[in-house]
């Protein structure tokens, strides 16, 4: 995947050209807004990691610029403003994932993935599979092997995200956002203690774990490999 | 205190120009006065001269020319003054009686020359002539006393535009000289402030004029500003503490990692660095949310909401959380919809969560805590009870300050902002927070407001309000603690 990066902080630049080389990706970097409009208006990439606050042009007004000339390309803003209103208005402006810094990079590449296999549409399905676990989400019920499993709502909102996201990293940071709709980390171990639950009722009972903790990362489910 | 700034001083020049003003009018009226004056004098005059004359006619008929010189000689030998002249003259010009030198050359009313006995000062006198018979006969009297009079009456009004005018600039002075003090002693004021002096104040003077007023207004704005600035400072300090204690870990396990051998040592130095460095984010993050939530009043991502529905869904969430610490959660008696707010519910929902969070943290093990709602058509409470330890009734008021432990844990960074954001987000949304007794343990109530009109909340009208009784709680005492 062709990623441009447009961070004006060299060093930072230079780590996430680093490391999403490493996992595979072709990256350019620029270190100034005008620069990142121009490349995405006249260039073809995949996606745009946009810092908010650089010089030439902010990130808000480059996104704002690119959608205004139809530009479909996924923005993930990447931005020490950190606050609600300003994931809001970023959000709002066109943009498809907010990171706020200081990050891991494990959180960053977790969200690079999701934003690139997003579907292009808007079919909703009404099912999800994960190897023989079922997941209705018309009749709100989960079955593993033919065995109804009794889920609480939150359990299966949590189930929900994470077999829509199958075979890819979640991290806790999305989980806390997509499922309790928090966008602050509570100092409890709320995503820890609902996925122990989740995992007592899904793979306990059952041969094979479908959900799978990656240490330093987050959480993802997929068919035994 | 300098002299030029009495005399630009706002009263000065407003008594100048009164004076300007003053003397303009003074002028215009004098003159008027003047002039009125004169006309009525000079009207007395041409009637005594009228008298005189008809007096002269009367002898004129009585005895004819010989009678007019009888009575014209009695008269300027009676008339003392000096004031009054008569003439009797051949039609030739020549003098036949009287202290008139030379005949007139007009008829009816004239000025006589100046020159001759009559002429006594520098007065002119006015005369009427006419002839009688072959005769021309003249009665004239002096003018002076039109001039005297008209004299004095300039010279009151004179008199009196210079005493007025001086008073203006007396009082002017005296009054600016008063309001100059006044400001110099606020601008010395403001300066020593502006130069970090925040313990001066204005002095408030017994007159309880508009300087006095203003003097309190800024001594009022004064006292709020070191108040801000004394919590500013205390924050800043404890936030240095609470970021130096972190970063000092930080700094000594890079240190370590980097004199590690063991890779796999090294790198799970360098995980526990990269957490602390994550803590300190995290403080930075809530001291900046605190701080943005203090001090913005945008209301547009306001909306209504049920609280009830928002307590049952932490409930929901919290639950086995706080199962998983040994305590117990309990929510059965709030409602599953209504009791309505107005206001973010992001960031209630955030102070919610503080509010659990802390209940949990310091109930202890094997407590119970308690979410309740109440609504009625005026207001909505939520009220996070526990049965822990509480919190003495004379330290309620600080819990809310900023970093401020009072079991003094300094291990855990950021802890002391949970209760600072919850009393942010309340002050936000004008809700009162009360920290009662639980007996045992603490009871926080947040009591919102009604929801504003237009009714943006449907079921207002519809439901009827949920009213909730709080579990019998022994001895319940809700005492107002932090006012927001």
């Amino acid at each position: 995947m062709k990623i441009l990066v447009a961070e004006d902080d060299p060093q930072s630049s230079e780590f996430l050209r680093k490391g999403l080389v490493q996992e595979g990706h072709s990256v350019e970097c620029v270190g100034d807004g005008r620069d990142a409009l121009s490349y995405c208006l006249y260039n073809n990439c995949d996606m745009l990691i946009l810092d908010r606050m650089m010089p030439g042009m902010d990130g808000l007004t480059v996104l704002k610029t690119l959608r205004a000339a139809g530009r479909k390309v996924p923005v993930l803003f990447l931005t020490s403003m950190g606050d609600v209103e300003d994931r809001v208005e970023g959000l709002l402006a066109g943009g498809d994932d907010y990171l706020v810094k200081p990050f891991h990079f494990s959180e960053l590449l977790a969200r690079v993935t999701s934003l690139a296999r997003r579907p292009a549409g808007n079919e909703q399905p009404t099912k999800l599979i994960v190897h023989d676990l079922e997941l209705d989400l018309l009749s709100h019920t989960a079955k593993r092997a033919g065995v109804n499993i009794d889920l609480q709502a939150k359990e299966f909102t949590l189930l929900e995200v994470l077999m829509r996201n199958a075979g890819r990293i979640i991290t806790k940071t999305m989980l806390l956002e997509q499922v309790w709709d928090f966008n602050f980390d509570p100092k409890t171990t709320v995503v820890e203690t609902h996925m122990s639950r989740l995992r007592a009722k899904v793979d306990k009972p059952f041969d094979t774990p479908l959900i799978h903790t990656t240490r330093n990362s987050g959480y993802s489910i997929h068919a035994p490999r | 205190m300098r002299r030029a700034s009495v005399f630009s001083g706002i009263a000065f020049r407003s008594a100048l120009l009164f004076m300007l003003v003053f003397s303009v009018v003074l002028g215009v009226a004098g003159f008027a006065l003047l002039k009125t004056t004169q006309a009525s004098m000079n009207d007395q005059l041409r009637s005594s001269i009228t008298q005189d004359f008809d007096l002269l006619r009367d002898a004129n008929v009585t005895g004819g020319e010989t009678e007019l010189v009888k009575f014209i000689r009695a008269a300027v030998a009676t008339r003392s003054d000096k004031q009054s002249a008569f003439g009797l003259f051949k039609i030739s010009g020549k003098r036949i009686a009287g202290n008139i030198p030379s005949a007139p050359n007009f008829r009816g009313w004239g000025l006589l020359p100046t020159e001759g006995p009559q002429a006594q000062g520098d007065s002119p006198f006015l005369g009427y002539a006419e002839m009688l018979d072959d005769n021309v006969v003249v009665a004239a009297r002096s003018e002076r006393f039109v001039l005297t009079e008209s004299g004095v009456v300039l010279n009151a009004l004179i008199l009196a535009g210079i005493v007025i005018c001086a008073s203006a600039l007396v009082i002017g002075y005296v009054l600016s000289h008063g309001v100059s003090s006044k400001l110099e002693v606020i601008d010395r004021t403001l300066d020593q402030v502006s130069r970090g002096n925040s313990e001066v104040r204005l002095p408030v003077g017994r007159t309880n004029d508009q300087i006095d007023h203003v003097s309190g207004q800024i001594n009022a704005h004064l006292d709020r500003l070191s108040e801000f600035m004394g919590g500013l400072r205390n924050t800043i300090v404890a936030i240095a503490h609470d970021l130096k204690s972190p970063l000092n870990r930080a700094y000594l396990l890079l240190q370590d990692a980097a004199e590690e051998t063991d890779p796999s040592a090294a790198s799970a130095k360098l995980e526990r660095a990269q957490s602390e460095m994550e803590t300190l984010g995290g403080v930075l993050d809530t001291v900046l949310r605190i701080s943005r939530i203090e001090t913005s009043d945008d209301s547009s991502s306001y909306t209504a909401f049920s609280a009830a529905e928002l307590v049952r869904d932490l409930a929901l969430t919290f639950d086995p959380v706080i199962d998983g610490n040994g305590q117990t959660l309990t929510w059965e008696n709030v409602p599953t919809s209504g009791a309505p707010i107005f206001g973010d519910r992001k960031m209630v929902q955030q102070m919610l969560v503080n509010l659990i969070e802390n209940a949990s943290r310091h109930a202890g093990p094997g407590a119970r805590i308690s979410l309740l709602v109440r609504a009625d058509s005026a207001q909505t409470a939520i009220i996070v009870a526990d049965n822990g330890p509480g919190i003495p009734a004379d330290k309620r008021d600080e819990v809310f300050q900023p970093f401020r432990r009072l079991n003094a844990d300094r291990g855990s960074p950021g802890a002391g902002l949970g209760l600072a954001l919850v009393k942010a987000v309340a002050t936000r949304h004008h809700a009162r927070i009360q920290l009662g007794d639980n007996g045992p343990g603490l009871r926080v109530t947040i009591t919102f407001p009604p929801i504003p009109e237009p009714l943006p909340w449907p079921e207002r009208q519809a439901t009827t309000p949920a009213v909730i009784t709080a579990p019998a709680v022994s001895a319940t005492v809700a005492e107002p603690a932090a006012q927001p």
